[in-house]
């Protein structure tokens, strides 16, 4: 690593680059394990001046002035993605205890009814638009890690990326799928690991006593698997994280996901039997 | 704080403004407590005035609540997040009120009271972390060290800072570099 660079790590820590200097070299971190690696260790040291200047307590009555002031004001716009992922980046298991917690992404349920088949494709990702009525699939040629946390880090970097730029989508996915009014969406799912990510928009408002479901259809094997109820509540978008269990394997890329209305009782329904809403059953 | 610690506070913070992110105010209250302290000093440190530093900490944590969901761990640590809201915040207030600082050093404040912390954990905690941080100021060349100081408190930008110590600003640059990377040595270097 050359000086230039340190010092501009050096004042990227100290906050003195402009809003120019600073996204470019926000731009380099997200490529550059090195640099994020100097600037965690400055950051790092810059913490500890922080820490050890001398310490003085807030008034106890700050807080709660805080909590005022929060509420007061008004709603602030619920920033799109509804969850959104960056910290996916820090830590794998920082991620999975999120969702533990019930706070982060969505965890969907896992799938059931195993099935036998070939072996899992390997280092590809598919990429699956959920339009209305029909379901594409785009194959992804990627290397993925093999290790489980670090693939599913690598899949919502992947996931997140796309959905901030959603111009970067593939091929005939890339038909800026979150802007149709009818509803829309895509799949991102690594058949190797079985972790998906779907991200969808503009779902009809559910009915009261419905839930949404998803599904996934391997169609080589013609095999079903349900991925997941979807808890869209008072949004109409979110980005979800699913996988399916361990000894689900998927036989082919053509791989169709599709979501569906279903009443709220059928919790554990093993086929759909509601009006589909978004994609296709088959590709 | 070990490196370790450090990491592992690191993604508990992460996951604290996730949960803010979406609206949750027990989040909200574990971060404050884990942060309040830390940013009010500083605010102490920048502003020299608690009511000053008092409006600037509650400042930056409604900021901190309307950002939390955008957090990126990519660009940064969680804590070094919230102080550099903290400092944007304080240098907001110094240009508004358009005060001029005295920076005293860090020498100045050694024999200054600390607050009362909450544990025997925390005050030893506290009196390793200025130790170390002590320790490695030592090894820096004074005006690395002011340069430093004046870039983290003072608020100036590098060219004011260059300014003010008639310096040219690569000069200031390089100092600040060097004096944050033997810092970063120091501060890092395995316990004997």
């Amino acid at each position: 690593m050359n000086t230039n660079t340190e010092e501009l790590a050096s004042l990227y820590v100290l906050d003195k680059l402009s809003a120019d200097e600073r996204r470019t070299f926000e731009e380099r971190l997200e490529s550059d394990t090195e640099l994020t690696l100097l600037v965690r260790e400055l950051e790092s040291a810059l913490e500890d001046q922080v820490r050890a200047l001398p310490q003085h307590m807030a008034p106890g009555h700050v807080l709660s002035q805080i909590q005022n002031k929060i509420e007061a004001q008004a709603p602030i716009a619920t920033p799109s993605p509804v969850i959104t992922i960056p910290w996916a980046k820090f830590a794998g298991w920082g991620m999975v205890a999120a969702l533990m917690f019930g706070v982060g992404l969505t965890l969907l349920f896992t799938s059931r009814n195993p099935i036998t088949g070939e072996s899992s494709n390997q280092s590809v990702v598919l990429i699956v638009r959920m339009d209305p009525q029909s379901s594409v699939v785009e194959v992804l040629p990627t290397v993925m890690p093999v290790d489980e946390l670090e693939n599913f880090v690598h899949l919502a970097q992947m996931v997140e990326r796309f959905w901030e730029h959603p111009e970067q989508l593939p091929g005939s996915v890339n038909r800026s799928p979150l802007a149709n009014t009818l509803g829309s969406g895509y799949a991102v799912f690594d058949p190797q690991s079985k972790h998906g990510f779907i991200a969808i928009q503009k779902l009809p408002k559910r009915q009261e006593g419905k839930n949404y479901f998803l599904w996934l259809r391997d169609s080589n094997a013609n095999v079903l698997y349900r991925a997941g109820i979807i808890p869209m509540q008072e949004k109409d978008q979110g980005l979800y994280f699913f996988e399916l269990e361990e000894n689900s394997p998927i036989s082919s890329n053509s791989v169709a996901f599709f979501i569906t209305e279903e009443d709220t009782a059928e919790a554990e329904l093993s086929q759909p039997h509601g009006e589909l809403v978004l994609g296709s059953d088959h590709i | 704080m070990s490196p370790t610690a450090q990491h592992e506070a690191a993604i508990e913070e992460a996951c604290l403004l996730a949960q803010m992110g979406v609206g949750d105010t027990n989040a909200l209250q574990e971060i404050y407590h884990k942060y309040s302290t830390p940013l009010y000093s500083l605010g102490m440190r920048m502003l020299g005035n608690p009511s000053e530093a008092e409006e600037a900490l509650q400042d930056t944590f409604v900021k901190i609540w309307n950002h939390a969901a955008y957090y990126d761990a990519q660009k940064s640590r969680p804590f070094t997040w919230a102080v550099t809201i903290m400092r944007r915040t304080c240098i907001d207030r110094i240009r508004k009120l358009k005060r001029e600082l005295d920076v005293t050093t860090f020498e100045a404040e050694r024999d200054q009271d600390w607050a009362a912390p909450e544990t025997v954990r925390q005050i030893v905690a506290q009196h390793e972390a200025r130790e170390q941080v002590e320790d490695a100021l030592k090894d820096i060349p004074s005006k690395q060290k002011r340069a430093l100081e004046l870039a983290l408190f003072s608020g100036m930008t590098h060219s004011e800072i260059a300014t003010t110590m008639e310096q040219p600003l690569g000069t200031v640059k390089s100092w600040l570099k060097r004096g944050l990377f033997q810092l970063r040595t120091t501060l890092t270097k395995p316990a004997v």
